[in-house]
């Protein structure tokens, strides 16, 4: 069993605390997570540790990543706890999606992986928007409201370069584990950068590709449901209530393809919509 | 069960029990239950999907939409029946199965 072991914090439905042999990177992983909820329990514990040369990343009897590299294994670690909230979050409708939030508003972002989910969500922190997650939008059947989930945005390489700020400071001890990933809590990126619970605005499929010029266009909300839709991790379990859920989501919201080469192109755009009155009929 | 080419004019279409829909802004998006597949119909079957009511046959739907439209009844007719024949492929329809179903054992 590893030595050391963060706080036990509330992810969605999840509550859990990582255990690493590794006292540096605990320490590391307690800052990353510190925008989750503490919980005086835990359900699971995620470990990561060296084993015969390698790094394992386990949850109980599952495998999440077992090789040499600490910066694949700390990218691992995130997609472990996040699959875990997922799979133990029976409660609320969870999409694919990062959203922000603002003056009580969403924007809510459905996209596939790699269209820049999280690049987008921390670009608008920095400009003032509020976190509510880079990467499952959590939504409460009983309210239709938008629950926060500020797990650490996961930035990957391609986004260092319009994002340099961002880097963690760490411990020299922790740097390899920063190769592929940072890992940045909303409320490093500034103060105040934590979403509260607000309610659907915006439906924003966004799409990142390279050189192109920012274009907004209307989505029809069957499209914007289509999407939500195609993205819910748990439509299967909710069935046609959840499927209900996230139609009044698009009813009460104005939905848009943002299409951009540019960070600042993408973040003028969710802005712009926002300053449009975004979901105000 | 009938297969969606067997649906004639005297067909009663009625949306499957296990289809849960929405009307957004005239498009309707249909949710299929057992396979947790949302589709978003066309126009055509957005419209047919509304008017089909379990009591009235694909003939007084037609004249319905012919008079609405001020058209011909058989040119609405020949939509309507392919929009019929596609939604019931797609399993949305109460008593018809999708070719695969069909031709089974």
């Amino acid at each position: 069993v590893p030595g050391h072991t963060t706080r036990p914090r509330r992810a969605l439905g999840l509550s859990f605390a990582i255990r690493t042999d590794d006292g540096a990177l605990t320490h590391h992983l307690d800052s990353v997570y510190g925008d989750l909820e503490e919980t005086p329990e835990r359900d699971v514990d995620v470990d990561l540790r060296h084993i015969d040369g390698e790094i394992a990343v386990t949850v109980e009897d599952r495998t999440y990543y077992r090789g040499t590299s600490r910066g694949v294994a700390l990218a691992n670690l995130a997609i472990a706890v996040n699959h875990e909230a997922v799979r133990a979050t029976e409660h609320l409708v969870l999409v694919h999606a990062g959203g922000v939030e603002r003056e009580g508003r969403a924007a809510i972002f459905p996209a596939a992986p790699a269209a820049g989910k999280s690049t987008l969500v921390a670009g608008l922190v920095q400009r003032g928007f509020r976190g509510l997650t880079d990467e499952v939008v959590a939504l409460d059947p009983a309210t239709g409201h938008v629950l926060a989930y500020p797990r650490p945005i996961a930035l990957k390489r391609g986004s260092w370069a319009v994002l340099p700020t961002l880097r963690p400071q760490v411990e020299p001890d922790v740097e390899p584990y920063l190769t592929e990933q940072w890992l940045v809590p909303p409320s490093h990126i500034r103060e105040g950068g934590i979403g509260r619970t607000c309610t659907p605005a915006l439906v924003i499929v966004p799409r990142y590709d390279a050189g192109a010029t920012t274009t907004c266009e209307l989505l029809s909300r069957a499209e914007a449901l289509e999407a939500l839709a195609s993205s819910c991790h748990n439509l299967d379990r909710w069935g046609r209530r959840g499927f209900i859920v996230l139609a009044d989501v698009v009813r009460q919201s104005s939905c848009h393809r943002v299409t951009s080469g540019t960070l600042e192109g993408a973040c003028d755009a969710v802005e712009a919509l926002f300053e449009a009155g975004g979901g105000r009929s | 069960m009938i297969r969606p080419d067997a649906i004639r004019r005297s067909f009663v279409p009625t949306r499957a029990p296990e289809v849960a829909w929405v009307e957004l802004d005239g498009e309707v998006v249909v949710y299929h239950e057992p396979s947790a597949a949302t589709m978003v119909l066309n126009a055509t079957c957005s419209l047919l999907w509304q008017l089909f009511d379990g009591r009235s046959t694909l003939t007084e739907i037609s004249r319905e939409l012919a008079d609405e439209f001020d058209a011909p009844v058989r040119a609405i007719q020949h939509d309507v029946m392919a929009a019929t024949r596609e939604l019931g492929a797609r399993d949305l329809l109460a008593g018809v199965g999708p070719e695969r179903e069909a031709n089974g054992p």
